[in-house]
C-alpha cells in the first residue's frame, strides 16, 4: 500500500521545522550567548528595564532616567521574563536566554502559520528561510529587539487557533487563540494592534472566504447564496476581535491609562527609516535591502499568488512592503498621516519579510514538485537550476552570518567600555546621590544605568521623557548630541549650562569633542578612569534630596502590571493543556493546500525558452554595466581640481589620513609621515574637536589647458566645521598641479619658528586645596562649602535682534555686566539671571554659559553675558517687569593658568586682535572676549574662539566685531541684591578701556583651554 | 464542579472579611487622681496615685503617652494598690508634653529636659580665610552637645590666637541651637587659631587663614627699554614689590594685569598670576615705535614705563629676486646681523591696482629667504606686499606688470 502524501508531507514538514529549529540555536544561540547584542541599538535598554524589575517587580516607577519615568510606558512581558531569568544566569545571559526562547517560540509560529496556507513540507521550508532570514538576523544582532520578536511569536502562534474557532466553532480554540493573544500584547501592544490588521484580519478573511466555491453556488441566487455560509464565520470573526480588543486593554491596562493622562508630547525624532532610501542610501541599505535582502527574490512569486484564495494575505504583503519603503514614496505618509513621524518604519518591513515567508516556503516548494521547477528547469537546465539553488543556499547562509556580525566590522555603536570604574566612582563617597551624564557612550549608557543606583537627566527611552528640554527638541540622546547637529547641542547646552537645576555634577566622556563645551561652560576635568573615559565635574551642585519627589500608581495599576502581563503568556501554554486528550484539527481541509505537479509532457516552447534567457543575459549586463558605471565613476571622481579638494578634506574629516595623502603633490621632499607630524602639530579647534559639516567650492581659477601635465589651478574652498561651541567657517586657498597621476594638492612641510622664550623657566602656581567629602547624614560643618567674596559691577538687561533659522530676526534678551572675584583664594563662579513678570512670578532663569571666564584668580574680573535664548518659554520685553542676577562661587583650585597675552588695533566695526601664548605649554584652544562699553557700563561681549592652537611663543590674528548687535537697546538696569555678595555700583578697579571709534570704548579679556590638563 | 469549587472559594473570601470584631469588656469608672513626673538620666518617671481612696480601680489600664517631634510614645500597666508607675526612655533636651489616661479620665503635664554635659562641639568659621585688609570679619560657629546630641544652653568660651603672639577670650552662649560669633582678625597675615571649650570637657581648635588685601602698592620695571622687533627679544616687564595697604605681600596667585599702549592705537592686554609679590612677563613688541606699559592689580595702577621697539631687520632686508613664477624675498636678516629664524612667517598679501587685497598667504623663512612661487591669480592682481615684523614691501607681481 503507496504511503498517504499528505502523512509525507506532515511528517517532512515536522522535519524541516526540526532542522530550523536547530540552526537557531546553532546560529542565533552562539551569537546570543557570545553577547553580540551589547553592540546592538536596543538590547541593553531592555536589559535596563530588566534590571529594575529584578530589583523592584511591582513598582513601576524608574527614578533613574530622566528624573524619573513611569515603566508603565511599555509593555513589560519580556522584561520581566529577563528580569526572572537574571536571578539564576545574570542580565546579559538572561536577555540571550529570552532572546533564544522568542526566536524558538518564533519559528514554530511561523510554521503553524504557514500551514493555514502552504501545505506543510513548505512550511517546514519557511521555518528554514526564516533561520537564514537577513531580517531576523538584523533584527536580532544589530537592531537587538526584543518585544518585536517575542510578540510575533506569541501572535503567529495564536492565529491559526483564532482560525479554527473561525472554522469549526470550537470553543477550546477560541480560548487559547485569545490568551495567546493576552500574551501578545504582554510582549508587545503595537504588535497586536497592527498584527490584529497586516496577520490576523487577512488570516481570518482567508478562513472566511476561502471554501465559498463562486462558481459552484447554485444559479439564481447569486452570491447571496454564500452568505448561510460567511456570515456565522464572519461573526465568530468579529467575537475573536472583540475578545482580542478587550485583552489588549485589559492586559496592559496601566499603560492605556498613562498614555491617556500623560499623552507624549515630544517633538517627532528623525529616523532614518522615514527617508527617501534612494537619497539616503544608507538608511536605504539598513533598512530596506538588508532585511529583504534574505526573501526579497521570491517576491514576484508572492504577488502571483494574488489571483489565487491568498490573496487577503499578498496584499497585505504587499501593503507592508509598501509602508516599509518609508519616505521614498508619498504613500506611506499619506497612509499613516501624523502616524508617519512617530512610527519608525523599518517594522513594517520585518513584518513583511515574516509574512512573505510562506510564500517562500511555497516557491521552494513550487520548485521541488511544481510548475516553477518544471519552468526553472526548461530555462536554466537541471544542472543550473542545481547550481542556482545551492548558490541561493550559500548566499542566504553567508548572507546571515554577515548580517549577524555587521557590528563588529561597521560600528554602529562605540568600543565596548567597561564601566566597573564607573560604577565604582558612583559608589564611592556617595557621587550618586548626585546626577551624572555619559558622552560617547552609545546605548551603553543604559548598561551603566542598569548597574548604578545614580541617576541621569538623559535616557535612552524617547517616549517617557517629560523634561521640555527634552520633548521639544528632535534628539535622541543628550549622549551622542553631536549626531543631532546643532539642535542636540543647543539641548545638551541647557543642561550643562544649568547643571545644578538636575543636580547634574558628573559627566563621564567618551568622546573628546565635548570638550571645549564642557570647558568653556565652567566644567573641569577631574581626571581619566581606569577604562580611558574622561570625568568632568562641575562645583556648586546641590545634592539630590533624601527623597526625590515622585508620583504613585494606584495600588490596583501596580498590582494589574505586576501580574497580569506575566500571567499572560503562563495561562496561554497552560491553556495548551485544553488539547490534551482532544487536539483541535488544524488547517487543511477548507482549501487545497497540495501544490500540484506540472501536468505530464508540460514543456516551454524552445522559442520562449531563448527570449527568456535572453531577456535575462539582457538584464545581467545592464546590471554589470551599471556596476561598473558606478565603479569607474568612483574611482574617477578626483580628477578635477574641486574634487581632489572636495574629497581631500573628507578624507581628512574621516581619518584616512593614507587615502589623503595620496592626493598630495609633495614639494620640498615631503614626506608622508612629515606630513602626518604636520598635521598632528596644527593641534586646536579645528583638527581636534572639529567635524566637517560642510565642504563648499567658491572658486576654481585655471592656469594652462586642464588636461594637460603641468597644468594648474587655484581652488578656493569653504569648509564649514561643526564643533560642540558652534559652527565657523574656514576659507582656504589650495593650489594644485596637473601631475600624470591626476590634480593633486601642492604641499610643504610646515615650518614653524621657535621662539627660545619657550624654554625659559616661568613660575606657576598650584593650589592644594582638599576634596570634600558629602557627608552621609546630616551636613558636619566641615562640609559646608567655603565661598569666596564675589563682586558684581553694574548689570544692564538689554535686548536685540538675532538671526532665526527661517532668516529673519527675532528679538531675545540678555544680561551683560562684570563680576570680579575680591577673595583672596580663586573662585568657581556661577552667574544666574532671572526675570520675573508683574505678578513677580520667575518666567526665565539662565546662566552665564561661555561668554565669561568662570575660573577666577584673585582679584580676576571676567565680563559675562547671560542669554535667554535656552529657557523653556519664550520671552518677551513686554512680560518682563524685574530682573536679578545672582553670582555665586565657591574655592577652587583648577583651570587657573593664565599664559596668553593679545595684542588689539581697533577698526572701524573690527578689532584685530594677535594672540600670543606667553607660556611655556601649548594653548590648545583660547578664548578672546571683547567688552564694548557706553560710557563707564560695559554694554555687549563678543567673544570667540581661536580655530588653532598656539604652541609657546606663537601668535595668532583673529578679527572680532567691534559693534553692538543689530536692535540693540538697554531695557533696564538689574537687581543685584543677593546674600553673602558684594554689590557695586562701580567697578572696584575700572577696567582699562581703549577707544574705538565715536565714543565707544573696548577691552578684552583672554584665556585658554589646554588638552590633557587636569 | 470547577465552577463550584471557584464559587465555594468566592464565598469564603467574602464572609472572612464580613467576620465580627470582638467586643470589649466594659472598662470601670475612674475618679480623680494624682500625676507626679519627672526625668532621671533620660528615663520620664510618672507615678499616678488615686486623689481619693478607691478612685482608681484595681486593674485599671493607665497609659502614659509622650508627644515627642517623631510621633508619641506610650507605655502602659494596670493600677496596683491604688496607684501605677510608668517610666519612659526619652533624651530630647527641652519641653515635653505628655499626658495620663486611666480609664475614662486623662490629665496632661509638661516636663522640662536640660541637656547633659558637653561631650562634643562641631566648631567652624566661615570663610575659611579672610583678607586683613578690606575683608569681613571670619564668624565662629560652634555647637557643644551632650551624649544625646543635645545642645546646653551654656556659656562656651572662646580663645582666640592671632599670629602675632596675642590672644583674647570671651563667652558666648548658644541660641537656637547654635552658638555663633564674630572673631577679630588683627592686621597680620598667617594663621587665626580658636580653641572652644564647654563645660570643660571638649576642646576643638579652628583655624581660619589671615591672608593679605588686594594690591595697593607696586613698581613696575622693565631691565632694558629698548627692545627690537625681531621675534628674538622683547622686554621683560618686573612687577615687584606688590603689597596690601598695610604693607603685606599680595597672596599668591593675585591678578595681575599688563596693559600696553603701542603705536598707531595698538593695544596690549594679558594678565598673569603673582608669585611671592612678583609678577614677571617676557612681552615681544609686534613692529616697531614707542611703547607705554603699565599694570593693575587691586587698587593698584602703577606707573607708565615707556619703552622703544627699534626695527628688527636690517636696511635693505627685503631685497626681492624674481625666478620666473617664483619671487625670492631676502635674505632676511636681523639688525644683529643674523638670519631670520626659519620658520618665521612672512606674510605675501597680493593687492589688486587699487590696494585691494586679493590674497593673503603666510610663507615660511627658510635659510635666511622666502619663496613665493606665485599661483594661479585673479586677473586684478597687480602688487605684491611682503610684510615681516611690522615692516614691508610692496612690489609688482610681474615684471610688464602684466
Amino acid at each position: 500500500m503507496a504511503p498517504d502524501p499528505s502523512t509525507s508531507i506532515a511528517r517532512d514538514g515536522l522535519r524541516l521545522l526540526a532542522v530550523a529549529l536547530c540552526m537557531v540555536l546553532l546560529l542565533h544561540g552562539t551569537l546570543l550567548f557570545n553577547q553580540s547584542f551589547v553592540r546592538t541599538y536596543d538590547a541593553l535598554i531592555h536589559i535596563f528595564f530588566g534590571a529594575h524589575y529584578a530589583a523592584n517587580w511591582f513598582d513601576p516607577w524608574e527614578p533613574r532616567w530622566y528624573t524619573g519615568f513611569w515603566l508603565v510606558s511599555y509593555p513589560p512581558l519580556a522584561h520581566y521574563l529577563i528580569a526572572l531569568a537574571s536571578k539564576f544566569v545574570g542580565l546579559k545571559l538572561g536577555f540571550a536566554v529570552v532572546q533564544l526562547g522568542a526566536l524558538l517560540l518564533l519559528t514554530v509560529g511561523v510554521y503553524r502559520f504557514s500551514s493555514l496556507i502552504v501545505p506543510a513540507r513548505a512550511a517546514g521550508y519557511a521555518c528554514v528561510a526564516l533561520a537564514l532570514s537577513s531580517s531576523i538576523t538584523e533584527t536580532v544582532h544589530v537592531f537587538g529587539q526584543l518585544p518585536t520578536t517575542l510578540s510575533l511569536a506569541f501572535l503567529l502562534n495564536a492565529i491559526p487557533f483564532g482560525w479554527v474557532w473561525v472554522r469549526d466553532s470550537n470553543k477550546r480554540a477560541l480560548i487559547i487563540a485569545v490568551l495567546w493573544m493576552a500574551a501578545t500584547t504582554a510582549a508587545h501592544h503595537v504588535t497586536t494592534l497592527f498584527g490584529s490588521v497586516f496577520f490576523t484580519a487577512p488570516a481570518l478573511l482567508v478562513v472566511v472566504l476561502a471554501t465559498v466555491r463562486w462558481r459552484e453556488l447554485p444559479p439564481g441566487r447569486g452570491r447571496l447564496a454564500a452568505l448561510p455560509i460567511i456570515l456565522p464565520r464572519a461573526g465568530r470573526a468579529v467575537l475573536f476581535a472583540v475578545l482580542t480588543i478587550m485583552m489588549l486593554v485589559i492586559v496592559v491596562l496601566p499603560y492605556w491609562l498613562w498614555s491617556r493622562a500623560d499623552p507624549i508630547e515630544q517633538v517627532p525624532i528623525p529616523h532614518a527609516s522615514r527617508d527617501n532610501f534612494l537619497q539616503n542610501q544608507a538608511a536605504g541599505l539598513v533598512f530596506w535591502l538588508i532585511p529583504w535582502a534574505s526573501t526579497v527574490l521570491f517576491l514576484p512569486f508572492a504577488w502571483a499568488q494574488m489571483r489565487s484564495w491568498r490573496w487577503p494575505i499578498v496584499a497585505s504583503l504587499s501593503l507592508l512592503f509598501v509602508l516599509g519603503t518609508g519616505g521614498t514614496t508619498p504613500v506611506p505618509r499619506a497612509l499613516l498621516r501624523g502616524a508617519f513621524d512617530i512610527l519608525t518604519l523599518d517594522r513594517f518591513t520585518f513584518w513583511a519579510t515574516i509574512l512573505i515567508l510562506p510564500f517562500v516556503g511555497l516557491a521552494v516548494e513550487s520548485v521541488r514538485v511544481g510548475v516553477l521547477g518544471a519552468w526553472l528547469r526548461a530555462v536554466l537546465t537541471r544542472h543550473g537550476l542545481n547550481v542556482s539553488l545551492a548558490l541561493l543556499l550559500v548566499f542566504s547562509t553567508v548572507g546571515a552570518i554577515s548580517v549577524s556580525t555587521l557590528t563588529r566590522y561597521r560600528k554602529f555603536q562605540p568600543e565596548p567600555i567597561d564601566i566597573a570604574p564607573i560604577v565604582n566612582f558612583l559608589e564611592k563617597d556617595l557621587h550618586w546621590r548626585y546626577r551624572y551624564l555619559t558622552l560617547g557612550f552609545g546605548d551603553q549608557m543604559a548598561w551603566l544605568s542598569a548597574n548604578t543606583r545614580a541617576s541621569t537627566p538623559d535616557g535612552n527611552y524617547h517616549s517617557a521623557r517629560r523634561l521640555p528640554e527634552l520633548t521639544a527638541t528632535p534628539i535622541e540622546r543628550l549622549e551622542g548630541a553631536k549626531f543631532s547637529g546643532t539642535a542636540g547641542l543647543e539641548s545638551l547646552r541647557r543642561f550643562l549650562t544649568v547643571p545644578e537645576k538636575y543636580n547634574l555634577k558628573y559627566v563621564f566622556s567618551n568622546d573628546a569633542f565635548y570638550d571645549p563645551l564642557l570647558y568653556f561652560s565652567g566644567w573641569h576635568r577631574l581626571g581619566t578612569l581606569e577604562n580611558g573615559i574622561a570625568l568632568w565635574e562641575r562645583e556648586d551642585i546641590p545634592p539630590l534630596p533624601e527623597r526625590l519627589p515622585r508620583p504613585e500608581l494606584p495600588p490596583y495599576q501596580v498590582a494589574m502590571w505586576g501580574v497580569l502581563p506575566v500571567a499572560a503568556p503562563v495561562l496561554a501554554l497552560l491553556s495548551l493543556l485544553l488539547l490534551w486528550k482532544r487536539p483541535v484539527r488544524l488547517p487543511e481541509s477548507d482549501v487545497n493546500l497540495t501544490v500540484l505537479p506540472p501536468p505530464a509532457g508540460w514543456t516551454l516552447p524552445p522559442g520562449r525558452v531563448k527570449t527568456i534567457r535572453l531577456a535575462g543575459g539582457a538584464f545581467l549586463v545592464v546590471l554589470a554595466v551599471g556596476v561598473g558605471m558606478s565603479t569607474w565613476r568612483t574611482l574617477h571622481a578626483a580628477q578635477t581640481p574641486d574634487r581632489v579638494v572636495m574629497s581631500y578634506w573628507d578624507n581628512i574629516d574621516f581619518r584616512r589620513f593614507a587615502a589623503a595623502y595620496t592626493l598630495i603633490d609633495p614639494l620640498e621632499k615631503l614626506s608622508e609621515e612629515r606630513w602626518l607630524l604636520d598635521l598632528s602639530v596644527q593641534g586646536g579647534l579645528r583638527t581636534g574637536y572639529a567635524k566637517l559639516s560642510d565642504i563648499e567650492i567658491d572658486r576654481v581659477r585655471y592656469q594652462g589647458k586642464s588636461g594637460v601635465v603641468g597644468a594648474r589651478a587655484t581652488v578656493q574652498v569653504r569648509l564649514r566645521w561643526f564643533t560642540a561651541l558652534g559652527e565657523f567657517t574656514d576659507v582656504l586657498r589650495h593650489d594644485l598641479r596637473r601631475t600624470p597621476r591626476g590634480w593633486r594638492i601642492q604641499a610643504r612641510p610646515l615650518l614653524q619658528a621657535r621662539p627660545p622664550g619657550r624654554f625659559m623657566v616661568q613660575p606657576q602656581v598650584a593650589y592644594a586645596i582638599p576634596a570634600r567629602r558629602l557627608q552621609g547624614v546630616g551636613v558636619k560643618a566641615g562640609s559646608v562649602l567655603d565661598r569666596p567674596r564675589l563682586s558684581l559691577g553694574p548689570v544692564r538687561l538689554v535686548s536685540y535682534l538675532r538671526p532665526s533659522p527661517d532668516g529673519g530676526a527675532e528679538r531675545e534678551l540678555a544680561m551683560v555686566g562684570t563680576l570680579t572675584n575680591v577673595d583672596a583664594r580663586p573662585a568657581d563662579t556661577t552667574i544666574t539671571g532671572l526675570l520675573r513678570d508683574a505678578g513677580g512670578r520667575e518666567i526665565a532663569r539662565n546662566n552665564a554659559e561661555t561668554a565669561v571666564i568662570h575660573k577666577l584668580l584673585p582679584g580676576e574680573t571676567t565680563p559675562f553675558v547671560i542669554r535667554f535664548d535656552a529657557v523653556e518659554s519664550v520671552v518677551t520685553e513686554r512680560l518682563v517687569a524685574s530682573a536679578a542676577v545672582d553670582a555665586k562661587g565657591v574655592v577652587s583650585s583648577r583651570d587657573l593658568s593664565r599664559t596668553l597675552g593679545v595684542w588689539t588695533e581697533p577698526g572701524l566695526r573690527m578689532v584685530a586682535s594677535t594672540v600670543v601664548n606667553l607660556g611655556t605649554s601649548e594653548s590648545t584652544i583660547g578664548h578672546l572676549l571683547l567688552g564694548l562699553y557706553q560710557g563707564q557700563d560695559l554694554a555687549w561681549v563678543n567673544h570667540t574662539f581661536l580655530p588653532r592652537s598656539l604652541a609657546p611663543g606663537d601668535q595668532q590674528r583673529m578679527p572680532l566685531r567691534a559693534d553692538l548687535p543689530p536692535g540693540y537697546r538697554v531695557l533696564m538696569a538689574v537687581k543685584r541684591s543677593v546674600e553673602g555678595l558684594q554689590v557695586q555700583t562701580r567697578a572696584l578697579q575700572p577696567t582699562e578701556t581703549f577707544a574705538l571709534a565715536g565714543d565707544r570704548r573696548y577691552a578684552v579679556w583672554v584665556h585658554d583651554f589646554k588638552r590633557g590638563e587636569e | 464542579m470547577r465552577t463550584v469549587s471557584v464559587l465555594a472559594l468566592s464565598a469564603i473570601l467574602v464572609l472572612s472579611a464580613c467576620r465580627t470584631q470582638p467586643v470589649e469588656a466594659p472598662t470601670p469608672l475612674v475618679g480623680p487622681f494624682q500625676v507626679q513626673a519627672r526625668e532621671v538620666s533620660g528615663k520620664v518617671l510618672v507615678k499616678v496615685l488615686d486623689s481619693t481612696r478607691g478612685s482608681l480601680p484595681e486593674g485599671t489600664v493607665v497609659t502614659l503617652e509622650l508627644a515627642t517631634p517623631a510621633g508619641p510614645i506610650t507605655a502602659r500597666t494596670v493600677v496596683k494598690n491604688g496607684g501605677a508607675s510608668l517610666s519612659l526612655t526619652y533624651h530630647r533636651a527641652g519641653q515635653l508634653h505628655y499626658r495620663v489616661t486611666a480609664g475614662q479620665r486623662s490629665q496632661r503635664g509638661m516636663l522640662r529636659l536640660e541637656a547633659g554635659s558637653a561631650v562634643r562641639i562641631h566648631a567652624e568659621s566661615q570663610p575659611r580665610a579672610v583678607r586683613v585688609v578690606g575683608g569681613p570679619r571670619p564668624l565662629l560657629v560652634a555647637q557643644p552637645v551632650d551624649r544625646f546630641g543635645n545642645v546646653p544652653v551654656r556659656p562656651v568660651r572662646i580663645l582666640t590666637f592671632l599670629p602675632d603672639g596675642t590672644s583674647t577670650r570671651r563667652e558666648a552662649t548658644p541660641r537656637h541651637l547654635l552658638m555663633w560669633t564674630p572673631l577679630r582678625a588683627g592686621t597680620g597675615v598667617g594663621e587665626l587659631k580658636v580653641s572652644v571649650t564647654a563645660d570643660a570637657t571638649r576642646r576643638e581648635l579652628v583655624v581660619t587663614d589671615l591672608l593679605p588685601g588686594a594690591a595697593s602698592s607696586g613698581v613696575l620695571e622693565a631691565p632694558a627699554q629698548i627692545a627690537w622687533a625681531d621675534a628674538q627679544g622683547g622686554w621683560r616687564l618686573d612687577a615687584e614689590n606688590l603689597r596690601d595697604r598695610r604693607g603685606n605681600e599680595i597672596v599668591t596667585g593675585s591678578a595681575v594685569t599688563y596693559i600696553g599702549l603701542g603705536p598707531q592705537d595698538l593695544r596690549f592686554m594679558a594678565t598673569v598670576p603673582a608669585i611671592d609679590g612678583e609678577a614677571s612677563l617676557n612681552v615681544a613688541p609686534l613692529r616697531a615705535g614707542r611703547y607705554r606699559f603699565f599694570l593693575q592689580a587691586g587698587s593698584l595702577q602703577s606707573a607708565r614705563v615707556g619703552l622703544t621697539a627699534r626695527p628688527g631687520l636690517r636696511r635693505g632686508s627685503f631685497r626681492v629676486k624674481r625666478q620666473g613664477r617664483v619671487i625670492i624675498l631676502g635674505p632676511l636678516v636681523t639688525v644683529h646681523g643674523a638670519l631670520v629664524d626659519t620658520g618665521t612667517g612672512v606674510t605675501a598679501t597680493v593687492l589688486s591696482a587699487e590696494g585691494r587685497s586679493l590674497r593673503e598667504d603666510v610663507i615660511p623663512v627658510v635659510d635666511g629667504r622666502a619663496r613665493y612661487e606665485i599661483p594661479v591669480l585673479p586677473p586684478k592682481a597687480r602688487f605684491i606686499r611682503f610684510a615681516l615684523f611690522g615692516e614691508g614691501v610692496t612690489t609688482p607681481l610681474f615684471k610688464d606688470s602684466r
